[in-house]
């Protein structure tokens, strides 16, 4: 994962359990190396954009969570629209999985 | 490089691949199963949990075919294939399908007799039933949500096996058909990728692959076959053809269902561990609406894609549930190998017309759950706004558009199409690729179109009808 997208990441989860948030985050990572080159290629090149634009955005301030949500999510590109849902849903499955996990491990056998 | 020889090479043990090796190992004939995937113990991982999705799908889950809108899909990659990922749901091909395609693409022996017959012996072969008593709550809103509009609703057989207790055990290849090749002396190669086949026109002479040992090392395996058949899947077929050289009407023409989703609130809680089995068939099988997986995380995601404050409805999730409409699509894709990628680059072009139907798929779910007594919608479309109650739909219609709708699918077919017109299809009427003697194809791709209902049957019935015809040749 680029530093970028581990910001986002770290912005996008909802957790403050530190072992959770390194789960959600190592989940995250392995994920987006599992996917096709070319797409994972495509994340990685709006990522390195984005750094950039993100950086000249907030004057060398640091990332402030919320503000750098509110302006992925509204952003007027499309494409970086698409960026941020995405690593969005990886958050969320992951962690709402998580939580189901905990809160009710299943009988494999009949829910199969 | 270790060197291995069968008689008949099978590359992939899915739903395809499994049919095809049962049957030729049964039939006494020396078989090798060869999966790119682990074998993984059915019953493992919770399905569609991310444990399952992490060892047992392609990419650990998402893919995409690039177009616009991109279209999500998954795939398995593990001993059995998608059957072991996929919900089970069983439909045989329509019949006035497939007697069109037997008459565009002048396919041989595909009359609705001889498919009913290779359907029923693998209806036997997989334990095909319906649930005992009740559906779950998930499904029985399909119905009740039917009722009261008019529409008709079914509900559709899965490949299930139930105890005395009701508890279903879906019958998956792991669990069915490779238990049986390997009991008839099939050996099954998993962790084992076929880089490319050997040989060339008009015969290939075996495969070059490389097998993951369980240390994480790596082998590389030249295997001698007198027979390859190639059963990847309608994305890793056309793709092994053609970094094989085998390019002619190879990968072109994809198909696929493409499916938008609504995450439907409900004044109760709903089941979340099984997908329902009741599907509105009014529309079939052009538009098909049901039920998906709705599992937290999956619920999760669902509610997120339609770019609407979602907080208070996650709390409330055990309320929600995420329902699909499906279409049979006018549009078509490509699949293409490109040198240095070892994943293909899959492409799909939406027509205007297929947008429409998408949108209008899409109200009709949405009365059909408002119908059902669902509180709150929320589209898989950014910047429809949640739904709550009919006069809330009007504004659906001008937002969805191919920059607004989240589409995904996991139906895909007919990249190497099968019949006996070579300017349309890429194998024969029997899967024997056009300019082969002994180079097969039994999977989805062979399917001339998408098949507007969950491919499985059609896949394992065209799979039985070709083994018996190889068969016939060995």
């Amino acid at each position: 994962m680029l530093p970028y997208e581990r910001q986002v990441v770290d912005a996008l989860i909802g957790t403050d359990d530190p072992a959770r948030r390194r789960e959600i985050v190592d989940y995250v990572d392995a994920t987006l190396g599992a996917m096709p080159e070319l797409i994972r290629t495509g994340i990685a090149g709006e990522t390195v954009l984005l750094t950039t634009w993100s950086t000249a955005r907030r004057r060398g301030r640091p990332i402030d969570a919320a503000d750098e949500l509110a302006w992925l999510d509204g952003h007027p590109i499309g494409l970086v629209r698409q960026w941020v849902r995405a690593l969005r849903s990886l958050v969320l499955l992951a962690e709402n999985e998580m939580l189901d996990a905990d809160a009710a491990p299943r009988d494999l056998a009949a829910a199969r | 490089m270790s060197r291995l020889a069968t008689e008949v090479l099978v590359v992939g043990s899915g739903a395809g691949g499994a049919t095809v090796a049962c049957r030729l190992a049964e039939a006494g004939r020396q078989v090798t199963v060869v999966e790119e995937g682990p074998w993984v113990e059915p019953g493992t991982h919770a399905p569609f949990s991310i444990e399952e999705m992490a060892t047992q799908y392609r990419h650990r889950g998402p893919a995409g075919a690039l177009g616009a809108p991109p279209i999500a899909y998954a795939e398995g990659r593990c001993v059995g294939g998608s059957t072991e990922i996929n919900s089970g749901l069983w439909h045989r091909l329509p019949t006035y399908l497939t007697e069109d395609w037997r008459q565009r693409y002048r396919i041989d022996e595909f009359t609705p007799e001889v498919l009913d017959r290779y359907a029923a012996a693998v209806e036997g072969d997989v334990s095909v039933s319906t649930v005992p008593g009740a559906p779950p709550r998930s499904s029985g809103l399909l119905e009740e949500g039917a009722a009261k509009i008019g529409w008709r609703s079914t509900e559709f057989p899965r490949v299930f096996a139930y105890d005395e207790k009701g508890r279903g055990t879906k019958q998956t290849m792991a669990r069915t058909l490779i238990p049986r090749a390997v009991a008839a002396g099939a050996e099954i190669l998993p962790d084992t990728r076929v880089r490319r086949l050997v040989g060339s026109a008009p015969r290939v002479t075996g495969v070059v692959a490389r097998r993951t040992r369980p240390d994480g090392t790596v082998e590389d395996l030249h295997i001698d076959a007198d027979h390859v058949v190639v059963c990847g899947g309608a994305i890793q077929t056309p793709a092994l053809l053609q970094r094989s050289g085998v390019r002619r009407r190879i990968g072109r023409g994809l198909k696929l269902h493409p499916t938008i989703k609504i995450a439907a609130r409900f004044p109760y809680p709903i089941d979340h561990g099984d997908i329902p089995m009741h599907r509105i068939t009014d529309f079939s099988p052009h538009l098909t609406l049901g039920g998906s997986i709705s599992r937290r995380g999956h619920v999760a995601m669902a509610l997120a894609e339609s770019g609407e404050p979602y907080a208070e409805a996650l709390e409330d999730w055990e309320n929600v549930g995420v329902y699909y409409a499906a279409i049979r699509s006018e549009g078509s894709g490509l699949v293409l190998a490109v040198p240095g990628l070892a994943t293909p680059v899959v492409t799909y072009r939406l027509t205007p017309g297929d947008m429409s139907r998408l949108t209008r798929g899409l109200l009709h779910l949405a009365e059909l759950m408002l119908a059902a007594g669902a509180t709150e919608l929320y589209p898989s479309v950014v910047g429809a706004g949640v739904a709550r109650g009919p006069a809330d739909l009007g504004r659906w219609w001008d937002a969805t558009t191919p920059a607004t709708a989240n589409l995904m699918t996991i139906h895909l077919t007919s990249s190497v199409r099968m019949g006996e017109d070579r300017s349309r299809t890429g194998t024969d009427s029997f899967g024997r690729v056009h300019g082969f003697a002994n180079l097969h194809v039994a999977d989805a791709s062979l399917l001339p179109d998408a098949p507007g209902v969950n491919p499985q049957a059609g896949i394992m019935a065209l799979a039985a009808r070709n083994a018996e015809h190889l068969l016939t040749t060995l």
